[in-house]
């Protein structure tokens, strides 16, 4: 073990006197520690923003004057995403995806502005966060950092010396690679602070934290292990340095957009203008709400009378245009709802051919194990949009039931000719007050756990993998 | 002759190299990859586009057959807009993957549909796309920094740099034979693949020779700078370590700290701002007296003042005309929007003038329209032919024509050209 520790040593002691290694050094903890930090304010400044319009929505929503009911079915509400608290270390798709969503009568909107769209191609290549910091860049710093640490004895032939001094081979490969991995976990140190200050922020959000630093740990590691093994295996410095170059490359720049091609062209996936249109059509079928004689609520006209017992629709108790309101949404939003969650679950199909790639690149299984932890996933982003959707089917149907029960149906016909009548459709204000507060909260942490399971095993099995192959590269450095 | 056949006898030696050969091999089938990658997503557009035209004529066709009355065709009478790829977009899918290519917009206020984004899948966005523009711009550099770190120093360190010399007339032409055949083939190992699947897939010829011209200055680009390093003292590793790096600050770390700053100098304007504004304005408009609309709105369309005043509680024509200045109170905020977008691309461009993949990114991405600016024009086109819609239905209602299905018929279509 001392002697471990005096190779590890020695190698730090290289590593400093080199200028490029120190220059390497700076780098990698200067871009970690920027990272971490204009993520971290990014954070706060987006969530006192999105809180802000949220509040501003509910506000403007709870003081509007006394309406017909239908008017604040088209008035709508806007709802707001909020940050999840572990997008500080890992944005994952939020740049990606649209931040607010208006909620109205009859439609089922996407959320809009999305960052990507705003800001320019610089959004394309990376994102400045922690994540992104220790999965693809930190990596290939270490590679530069360490490809030479054994490879380099051998060329010099300090090796042999060192062997026969009695240093066992096994020694020199850990700790070599014990050098390197002390490099790589001071790398991971401000992610540690992030996951830290977070967990005293947001409790409940411990767990998923130190996972997701676990699992950067752990890819960290990975890397290191692969670049004493390469290092030690090579025939010169340089060839390792371009094995570990093309690995790099392949696994963490390659890999990544062929893999999202893979999933794109197996997966197809139906554009949301085809499926407005077939939702037009579809509601054709469904009938036009706002025409209370429209053929597709023939049946439901029968029904309602059979139900209240009376022969028109003028002797009912309630306003039947609300009631017709009632009906349309609930058919409307079970037609629309059809296709999102067809949509949402090709999106999740093309999500799973992404992770089956995360067999062949160590980068994969961490980013998305990362992610999905985090709650910056997908099916973060479906929560959001179905979150919404539930929001806004409750806000309407309360609203549609408030037009039934609250407006008289020949004041309701007449509205839009007789200036009188139209005052009278008008429901007091005292109604918007009741309006439900939004806030959007990541998937549950259990739920959130129970998903990147399999990731979680890919990791490990990565991990693994490295631990026996430098085990064996270890012992089989003695042989030579 | 004597330049000839030096870059013979360099070609010969060069191309016996095994790894040489594998490298151009392996760039080359990357190149048909990325091009029939970017040709399948290319075309799924394009096959979307025609499907939902088709479908879109049939439901306009329906809407305005069951119409009773102009405003009523007008608010349920979607149509298709879209962005046709361009002969060249399978080359750099670029903003597609992010940017709507399709819009359905009708007469009403347009800050209220223009923004709704398509339902791309996040985490392919995530990814990016493995398209050609990706090859040339990201992946080409590193093929030179591994073929040329050390066309001197292996020769060095063998010890034949004398007999190399010794032999020439001229020394320097020897290196210069060496660095022109390994970058030439690099070069042709992107080109064969570009011209040969480009011409098959139909992009013009003219877009071909500016790609060509974009890929060759970026192996002359890369290739002086490695040369540089690579002619130093340095020992190999060295050189393919200081080109890694080198490679790792141009191609990821000035685009980030590029980011940070352009986020920093044009914060812009958040779109939900327009959003919320647009609506209030549209929906003040139920609890105002009518005059509030129609005086403003006659004001800026003087054209039809004339119209019979509105004294009903609700009249299409001052519907349409609270949409339309929902829109025009909008514009202040809608106008800078779209310039900071519009700001933050030429700063990106700065940016590009340190990072030669970012501005290899961009130049084939704005041959193949698919950039930034592409996209605002799709924009701006979507915004043209909503005027047109506009100005179809204004005369119809502000003149107060009696309702027929036929005068429906002059509806504009779409159109790109």
């Amino acid at each position: 073990m001392n002697t471990t520790l005096r190779i590890a040593r020695g190698e730090w002691q290289h590593l400093l006197r080199t200028r490029l290694a120190v220059t390497v050094i700076v780098m990698l903890l200067g871009l970690i520690v920027v990272a971490a930090a204009s993520s971290a304010q990014q954070l706060i400044s987006e969530a006192q923003t999105r809180e802000a319009y949220q509040r501003e929505a509910e506000e403007t929503f709870r003081s509007q004057p006394a309406r017909h009911p239908h008017r604040m079915v088209h008035y709508g509400h806007y709802v707001f995403r909020t940050p999840a608290p572990l997008s500080v270390i890992d944005p994952g798709v939020d740049p990606f995806t649209g931040r607010s969503i208006f909620l109205e009568g009859h439609r089922r909107n996407t959320a809009t502005f999305a960052e990507a769209r705003e800001t320019s191609v610089l959004t394309r290549l990376g994102v400045v966060s922690p994540a992104f910091a220790l999965q693809v860049i930190a990596p290939l710093l270490l590679i530069l950092l360490g490809f030479t640490s054994v490879v380099r004895e051998r060329e010099r032939g300090t090796m042999l010396q060192l062997i026969a001094q009695g240093v066992p081979a096994r020694s020199l490969v850990l700790g070599k690679a014990a050098a390197i991995g002390s490099v790589a976990a001071l790398a991971t140190l401000p992610l540690l602070i992030s996951a830290l200050w977070l967990s005293m922020r947001y409790p409940a959000e411990t767990l998923p934290a130190l996972i997701v630093f676990a699992a950067h740990a752990a890819y960290l590691g990975f890397w290191v292990v692969l670049i004493t093994v390469v290092s030690t295996l090579a025939r010169s410095a340089r060839a390792a340095l371009i094995t570990l170059m093309i690995v790099w490359a392949v696994t963490t720049i390659l890999v990544p957009r062929i893999a999202a091609d893979a999933a794109a062209t197996l997966v197809t996936s139906q554009t949301q203008t085809e499926m407005d249109i077939l939702i037009q059509r579809d509601m054709r079928v469904v009938g036009d709400s706002h025409d209370i004689n429209d053929p597709g609520f023939r049946s439901f006209q029968d029904q309602v009378l059979d139900e209240y017992g009376v022969d028109s629709i003028n002797e009912l108790p309630v306003n039947y245009r609300g009631l017709v309101s009632l009906q349309g949404e609930a058919e409307g939003s079970a037609v629309m709802n059809q296709y999102a969650s067809e949509l949402h679950a090709t999106q999740r199909e093309q999500a799973r051919v992404i992770n089956l790639f995360s067999v062949v690149s160590p980068y994969i299984a961490v980013r998305n194990l990362s992610m999905g932890t985090a709650g910056t996933d997908l099916i973060n982003h479906q929560r959001f949009l179905d979150t919404a959707e539930a929001q806004r089917f409750e806000l309407i149907q309360s609203i549609n039931t408030l037009h039934a029960n609250e407006v008289h149906f020949a004041d309701d016909s007449a509205r839009s000719v007789d200036h009188e009548a139209e005052q009278r459709t008008r429901v007091s204000a005292d109604f918007w007050q009741r309006l439900q507060g939004f806030a959007f909260t990541p998937r549950p942490v259990g739920e959130r756990l129970a998903s990147a399971l399999p990731l979680i095993l890919v990791m490990a099995l990565w991990l693994m993998a490295a631990v026996v192959l430098i085990n064996r590269v270890a012992r089989k450095a003695g042989e030579v | 002759m004597k330049v000839i056949q030096n870059i013979r006898r360099e070609a010969r030696f060069v191309s016996a190299n095994r790894i040489t050969r594998f490298a151009w091999l392996a760039l080359a089938l990357m190149c048909l990859l990325a091009i029939s990658l970017g040709q399948a997503e290319i075309s799924r557009q394009t096959d979307t586009i025609d499907r939902a035209l088709a479908q879109s004529e049939v439901e306009l066709a329906e809407v305005f057959d069951a119409a009773t009355d102009y405003g009523g065709a007008a608010y349920s009478g979607f149509s298709l807009t879209y962005d046709s790829p361009s002969d060249a977009a399978f080359l750099a899918i670029g903003q597609r993957d992010i940017s709507p290519w399709m819009l359905r917009v009708r007469a009403l206020a347009l800050e209220g549909q223009i923004h709704e984004s398509d339902n791309f899948n996040p985490e392919l966005s995530l990814a990016g796309r493995f398209d050609y523009a990706f090859v040339i711009a990201f992946l080409l550099p590193l093929f030179i920094i591994v073929l040329l770190y050390d066309v001197y120093a292996s020769e060095r360190d063998a010890g034949r740099v004398p007999m190399l010399t010794a032999t020439a007339a001229r020394p320097q032409r020897v290196w210069l034979a060496r660095v022109l055949v390994l970058s030439s083939g690099t070069a042709l190992a992107c080109l064969l693949p570009l011209w040969l699947m480009g011409s098959l897939f139909g992009a013009g010829a003219g877009d071909l020779l500016v790609i060509s011209g974009i890929v060759l200055t970026n192996v002359a680009f890369w290739t002086a700078l490695v040369c540089a390093i690579a002619f130093g003292r340095w020992a190999a590793s060295v050189n393919a370590a200081v080109l890694t790096g080198l490679w790792l600050v141009l191609a990821l770390l000035v685009p980030l700290a590029g980011k940070l700053l352009i986020d920093r100098a044009v914060p812009g304007i958040d779109g939900a701002e327009i959003s919320l504004l647009q609506r209030e304005t549209v929906n003040a408009a139920w609890d105002l007296p009518k005059s509030a609309t129609m005086e403003p709105f006659y004001a800026s369309h003087p054209e039809w003042s004339h119209s019979a005043p509105v004294d009903v509680p609700f009249h299409w024509k001052w519907y349409y005309a609270f949409q339309q200045m929902g829109d025009e109170t909008a514009e202040p905020l809608s106008l800078p929007y779209r310039e900071a977008i519009r700001e933050r691309d030429a700063m990106t461009g700065r940016v590009a003038l340190l990072s030669p993949p970012v501005a290899v990114l961009r130049a084939i991405q704005s041959v193949a329209e698919t950039d930034m600016r592409s996209a605002l024009v799709y924009d701006q086109t979507i915004r043209d032919y909503h005027a047109q819609i506009r100005h179809f239905f204004y005369p119809l209602l502000f003149e107060e024509v009696a309702f027929k299905r036929e005068s429906l018929e002059g509806f504009p279509v779409f159109n790109t050209d």
